[in-house]
């Protein structure tokens, strides 16, 4: 149970609070929140630059578990659930013990209805700009603390989205009696009823990330293949689809949108379902592991980095680590006379297309080369970086994110015939005392952490890459029919193998 | 068939390619102004003059605007209390946006401003009747909202009508509202009847109306002994059926009821599983795990224990291997907060079944962009799932992580983590305790501060395993140069101890580190530099060194005794020095070696002592799915009071469970040539007199609006304790029985008494018409005594001390009991016993 939600600016103020109970809680539980949350930010130079490479699910401040206690707020202890997305911070504060995934869940909910309502990024200005829709669905969304309306079909029927229709007309009178709800279907909660489109058509991506640590030598450490089915419905009524595989043995575990027929699927291996209408995902599966054992990643990147130290200061320690290339990363000296370190890293990255995949390309791409789309290696220098220079790439483009360390190399398409190159250099200050002045809250100050932030370790890189029209598994739809409806609908259904968390690690 | 539909159409991932997005806009441009423009003063007055003009506008965006701006004050903390007059005004709209905000408004402001609140009551209640269904629930859910105690009488009327409406938006909202009306007048709720209502409507053809009807009976009964709703075995089935039609936040709701209900046979417990299956394919992770939750619960109820103890733990293990599948797909699909929640429940499936989740060990390793709580996490979880197949590839995985982390405490917890498949008995398989130790050896050259003083404190670990003896020689030779860099002191420590260790190999004979007394000969010239826990280690190792060579470590020794026993800074350290110091003096110097050296046996198996006991992980597995396993302890130590909630399982009807058993009772009650007198227990079992009658009475009412539902459940069992009528008993039988069993086991409660004895006899007489004798009583000037005894057939024998303190105006008879038990066949647990004695008194002297 929510006693209330709070939505946090990404300087922590509060944009939004709704109290569900009749208790009001106070805001000094966003200042606890924050307090330990601006300890990563501050750690970064600003999460949001930070974040701004990565992926929305992997933004995190790092010093909040997504369950924390405030001890002693004036209503006893009290458990913050929270999520940060689009730089929002969601919170939820519940005094009971609850399931805290079921809390989790309800606020992704939440935040992928105001990206349903308001367009992504749901951020700051999204929120501000739409304050009063945000209360309107929040007030349908939850009732005494206990979600209520949750699908975004009906909450459609309840509030209407700020469409570009409704921008362009706002000064129009005729907007304001909105249509009244029409009653929910209820036993399909995820489909209005009524809906009409002049051309019917259903598109439907079958995408599967792979997810892999690599290691220096190219040798695959782990690696998982999730696959997804990912829809866009626009049909008319209230139409019953059929979708049927060609092997669906090939599918080890699967989890389904709620509109699945759970027990025909279990019988005959066919996915019987009613649309929601627009985007949804209609299922998840993960792959027979002996589908994936012999998977070659199609990208490869290999790195090489040294190091040499160039003493600025008194430093004694690091001489004996020497210059030239090292196997390890070095480390600030033990000597707690030296101030100050620099050293120097070169990187060299190789990163092309290998021939040797094992994809199984769709029908009408085989026989052509192999073309991955997309292509990025992002580069996370340690955080102690002081300068980078030198960028020298021979395909692509090369973004640096100061604040956050980061580089992002960006290939755009490839084929096998392309090797790309990148060269770089960066400085590594090491200090062993007193450099973070700047730093106020007293956690930083103890001893580990000031050790924790003089490790200097070698960049781990993370691949990006989409290949259309192939796939690992080789899943492949072997039929779509609709029933209860007379209108043939367009039917587009292709394959797509993309990186989800591809990790290259470089020594 | 489908149409493949060309590439290159530049979309990303999630959106299917090749089509318009829908028409939605940014949000963030096309707004006339910002609403958070920063307050001027006299802009509340301002707003007031607006809103006066509000009925003449014709306007009907300008009149929201206007209504927006004074949400957008009260959003950014300004008090706008003072329009609240104007406000109300306002609510006569047909506007459902306007209508909306002031319900916002209004709700926000009443606690401040009951008597203007209570002026809207009348709108309010009339919206309640408006031909909209979604302004008559708006309506209701704010008029419940006030929370003002006045307006409980306006509210119950309205609310009565809502459980009936045709729509269920209504219902539903009427049903929450029955929650409100109960947090703000917990007695109203009660002579209102709404509790049968809402027992009703859990047949309510709307999911949602379902739930929120779970959810507020489960609030509402919390403090009643169930601790939340009444369940019987109709209305179980009756959600388990429907379970398909509830989204996923209502499936967690009635899925929780799961673990309450006791199932009637074992063939049910399995039928039920079979209902909730389809669950773990659900695409929502809370809804997967509550699912677990239930079957593990569930576990217990069908499977025989009598003929097989480890039953339910094979069970569990067969549930996990499952659902593990489903764990592993929810764990790579979700976000990293889920991540994070889904694998501490993960942990705790991998302590309470082993080896089930070995083989998905790949699936735990860390990525480096991972929230360093979720890396921590899996790095604690990946010497788990070791085994002799899974081990190597998880050892070197967790020493990539100690060479490549950028946190240090990462890799000291992965350093952990090797040692911890090394000191598991067994777990790495042959050779693995060799190949960790050499690894943790590498380790200590590595010259990382932490890492090596980790990898020093477990190895001190590994060497107190069975293998460890063997492994002497091969920790031996970086020893020396590792105490030269280590200061962090249990690192430090940890070398010391493993110096003196390994000074000499297991044979006894071959001395492998020659310069040890040397190497310890530094620290003790520092001696006044080391810390604590250094100088501890220092002491005891050079002690043993001292049996090992003693020519070259005699001088040594002497200046560290003289050292620490000149150190008062502390008294532990200072007595031992002087303790060694006294028994090598006194010319006793072999018994000191006999107790220095350990004698070489190694630690069989080491248990941790903060490692989670067996009991500690079933009381984390009845909270399964809660904050109790995100912290690693039950709910009791951390959620405060007054929102603990302890439920019973239900029904009692039928219950599996041992140490009820029907047939027993029913043996004993047949001979009827002793007259022993069967006392049902009804109170004991049906602990609620409020909810028992409606459940029973729902439970009719259910099965006949369910055909297909099974026969009702047999009629309870009269069950209870049995007292002889004749037991004879000597004062110093008595006595001695009593003194035989320590007061640490005797058990201490209290029975209410309706008024005050005016004698012992009053009171000797009630309890010994339900064979209760007296041995012995007494009256003093401020209390009665009594020492009573009773029997069962079976031979427990309660032995009673009781007391009653005539001063205090409530009379209460303090009641202190052992039970002699010789049968000890009894399934019933003596707490059980002293529960139903209990019982029986109270009935007696009521």
């Amino acid at each position: 149970m929510i006693q209330s939600l709070f939505l946090l600016s990404p300087v922590g103020e509060v944009l939004i609070e709704r109290h569900f109970r009749g208790v009001v809680t106070s805001r000094s539980v966003c200042d606890t929140f924050w307090e330990q949350a601006s300890v990563s930010i501050n750690h970064h130079g600003g999460v949001s630059a930070a974040t701004s490479l990565l992926l929305d699910q992997q933004q995190h401040y790092d010093s909040v578990p997504p369950v924390m206690e405030v001890p002693e707020s004036d209503q006893g202890t009290l458990y913050l659930i929270s999520i940060l997305r689009d730089g929002v911070s969601y919170l939820a504060v519940c005094p009971a013990e609850v399931s805290p995934l079921l809390i989790l869940e309800f606020l992704h909910r939440v935040h992928n209805i105001f990206l349903e309502y308001f367009g992504s990024p749901a951020d700051e200005s999204a929120i501000k700009d739409n304050f009063s829709t945000v209360y309107q669905l929040l007030e349908e969304m939850v009732d005494y603390g206990w979600p209520l309306t949750t699908e975004p079909n009906a909450l459609k029927g309840m509030i209407r989205p700020p469409t570009v229709m409704s921008k362009l007309l706002q000064t129009a009178s005729t907007i304001v009696s909105d249509e009244l709800p029409s009653g929910t279907v209820s036993n399909m909660p995820w489909r209005a009823s009524g809906v009409q489109y002049s051309q019917n058509e259903i598109y439907m991506d079958i995408v599967e990330e792979v997810d892999a640590i690599v290691s220096s030598t190219g040798a695959i450490v782990s690696s998982d293949v999730s696959g997804s089915i990912q829809c866009q419905s626009h049909l008319s009524g209230i139409p019953d689809l059929l979708l049927t595989f060609k092997e669906p043995e090939l599918i080890d575990d699967c989890s389904f949108h709620p509109c699945v027929r759970y027990a025909l699927f279990e019988k005959d291996q066919v996915v019987s379902f009613v649309p929601p209408d627009g985007n949804f995902e209609l299922m998840r599966y993960r792959i027979k592991p002996e589908q994936t054992r012999h998977f070659a990643p199609p990208v490869y990147c290999h790195s090489q980095l040294s190091f040499s130290s160039t003493a600025a200061g008194a430093s004694s320690g690091s001489g004996k680590r020497g210059s030239g290339q090292s196997t390890f990363p070095p480390t600030s000296s033990d000597d707690k006379g030296s101030k100050t370190a620099l050293t120097t890293g070169r990187l060299f990255l190789l990163c092309g297309v290998s021939n040797l995949s094992s994809l199984i390309l769709s029908a009408s791409r085989r026989g052509g080369p192999l073309v991955v789309e997309e292509v990025a290696v992002t580069i996370p220098f340690p955080k102690q970086t002081r300068s980078t220079s030198g960028f020298q790439v021979s395909m692509g483009s090369v973004i640096f994110d100061e604040a956050g360390k980061v580089a992002r190399w960006n290939l755009g398409q490839m084929d096998a015939s392309k090797k790309a190159s990148l060269t770089c250099t960066f400085t590594v200050a090491t200090t062993t005392s007193s450099g973070s002045g700047s730093i106020s809250s007293k956690r930083l100050r103890s001893n580990e952490e000031r050790m924790e932030s003089e490790r200097i370790s070698a960049p781990n890189l993370s691949l990006s890459w989409k290949i259309p029209l192939a796939s690992v598994s080789g899943l492949s739809v072997s039929g779509l029919t609709i029933r209860g409806e007379n209108y043939r609908p367009y039917k587009g259904v292709r394959n797509i193998t993309k990186s989800g968390v591809f990790q290259v690690r470089c020594t | 068939m489908a149409t493949p539909y060309p590439n290159g159409t530049g979309n990303h991932g999630t959106t299917p390619g090749g089509m318009p997005q829908p028409g939605v806009p940014s949000g963030v441009s096309n707004v006339p102004d910002s609403y958070f423009t920063e307050s001027r003063k006299g802009e509340i007055n301002e707003l007031r003059n607006l809103l006066r003009g509000f009925g003449t506008e014709r306007d009907p965006q300008r009149k929201r605007d206007i209504i927006k701006k004074v949400i957008a004050y009260m959003t950014l903390g300004i008090d706008v209390s003072r329009l609240f007059s104007e406000m109300m005004l306002a609510i006569e709209t047909r506007d459902l946006v306007i209508k909306k905000m002031v319900y916002l408004y209004l709700t926000n402001y009443a606690r401040t401003h009951p008597e203007l609140a209570q002026m809207c009551t009348n709108t309010l209640q009339k919206d309640c009747g408006n031909d909209d269904p979604m302004v008559r629930g708006l309506a209701l859910r704010a008029l419940c909202g006030l929370q003002l105690p006045q307006m409980v009488e306006y509210i119950a009327e309205p609310l009565r009508r809502s459980l009936q409406d045709g729509h269920a938006y209504v219902r539903k909202t009427g049903v929450m509202g029955i929650l409100k009306l109960y947090h703000l007048d917990p007695d109203s709720l009660e002579s209102s009847g709404f509790v049968d209502i809402l027992y009703d409507m859990l047949r309510d053809p709307d999911a949602s109306v379902v739930c929120n009807c779970i959810i507020v009976l489960n609030e509402v009964m919390q403090k009643s002994p169930n601790g939340g709703m009444a369940i019987n075995r109709a209305i179980m089935l009756h959600l388990l059926n429907r379970i398909a039609e509830f989204n996923e936040f209502a499936k967690v709701q009635v899925l929780e009821l799961v673990p309450r209900y006791i199932p009637a046979h074992e063939e049910e417990g399995f039928q039920i599983m079979n209902l909730l299956d389809p669950v773990l394919r659900s695409s929502s992770p809370a809804a997967v795990l509550a699912a677990v939750k239930a079957f593990m619960s569930l576990a217990e109820h069908v499977v025989d224990t009598s003929s097989d103890a480890d039953a339910v733990k094979t069970m569990k293990r067969q549930i996990v291997e499952r659902v593990k599948p489903c764990l592993v797909t929810q764990v790579s699909a979700g976000s990293s907060e889920q991540m994070y929640t889904l694998l501490k429940h993960v942990k705790l499936l991998t302590e309470i079944c082993p080896g089930v989740l070995d083989d998905e060990y790949r699936q735990f390793y860390v990525r480096y962009n991972e929230p360093t709580h979720v890396q921590y996490l899996k790095v604690e979880i990946l010497p788990n799932l070791a085994n002799p197949d899974t081990a190597p590839d998880i050892v070197t995985e967790l020493a990539e992580l100690v060479h490549n982390s950028t946190h240090y405490n990462l890799a000291k917890a992965a350093v952990r983590s090797m040692a911890a498949i090394a000191t598991a008995h067994g777990r790495g398989g042959p050779g693995a305790v060799e190949a960790i130790a050499r690894r943790l050896v590498e380790l200590l050259d590595l010259n990382i501060e932490h890492v090596s003083a980790e990898a020093a404190t477990s190895l001190a670990r590994i060497v107190r395993t069975p293998e460890g003896p063997g492994l002497k020689s091969l920790l031996a030779p970086p020893l020396v140069r590792a105490l030269k860099y280590t200061t962090e002191p249990y690192g430090k420590a940890s070398i010391v101890y493993l110096l003196a260790e390994c000074a000499k190999d297991s044979d006894n004979t071959t001395t492998l580190i020659p310069e040890a007394p040397y190497a310890l000969e530094k620290l003790i010239d520092s001696y006044a530099e080391q810390s604590l826990v250094v100088k501890s280690a220092l002491l005891s190792a050079m002690v043993r060194l001292f049996f090992q060579q003693p020519a070259q470590c005699q001088r040594m020794l002497g200046r560290l005794l003289q050292h620490a026993t000149n150190d008062v800074s502390s008294q532990n350290l200072h007595d031992r020095a002087l303790f060694y110091y006294r028994m090598l003096k006194t010319g006793n110097p072999h018994d000191l070696e006999r107790i220095v050296t350990h004698g070489g046996e190694a630690v069989a198996k080491e248990h941790f002592s903060e490692d989670l006991q067996p009991e500690e992980m079933e009381q984390l597995m009845e909270e399964f799915d809660s904050l109790t396993v995100i912290y690693g302890i039950p709910s009791t130590n951390f959620i405060d009071p007054e929102h603990q909630v302890k439920y019973t399982k239900m029904p009692p009807e039928h219950p599996l469970a041992p140490g009820t058993d029907d047939t027993t009772m029913a043996s004993q009650r047949g001979p009827a040539a002793a007259p022993p007198l069967a006392i049902a227990m009804e109170q004991h079992f049906a602990p609620t007199p409020a909810p028992a009658p409606v459940a029973s009475s729902f439970e009719v009412d259910l099965l006949g609006g369910f055909g297909d539902s099974p026969a009702p459940p047999p009629a309870p069992a009269p069950t209870g304790l049995v007292l002889s009528a004749s037991v004879s008993m000597s004062g110093e039988d008595y006595q001695n029985k009593w003194g035989a069993i320590a007061d640490a086991n005797s058990f201490v409660s209290a029975v209410p008494l309706p008024r005050m004895p005016s004698s012992t006899q009053d009171v000797e007489q009630a309890l010994a018409s339900h064979h209760i004798q007296t041995m012995a009583s007494g009256e003093l000037a401020a209390e009665f005594k009594f020492f009573l005894f009773a029997q069962t057939p079976d031979g427990v024998l309660f032995l009673v001390q009781s007391n009653i303190d005539k001063t205090i105006s409530e009379p209460l008879m303090i009641v202190t009991l052992k039970i002699v038990d010789d049968a000890t066949m009894n399934a019933t647990s003596p707490q059980k016993l002293t529960d139903q004695l209990i019982e029986i008194m109270t009935k007696a002297l009521a």
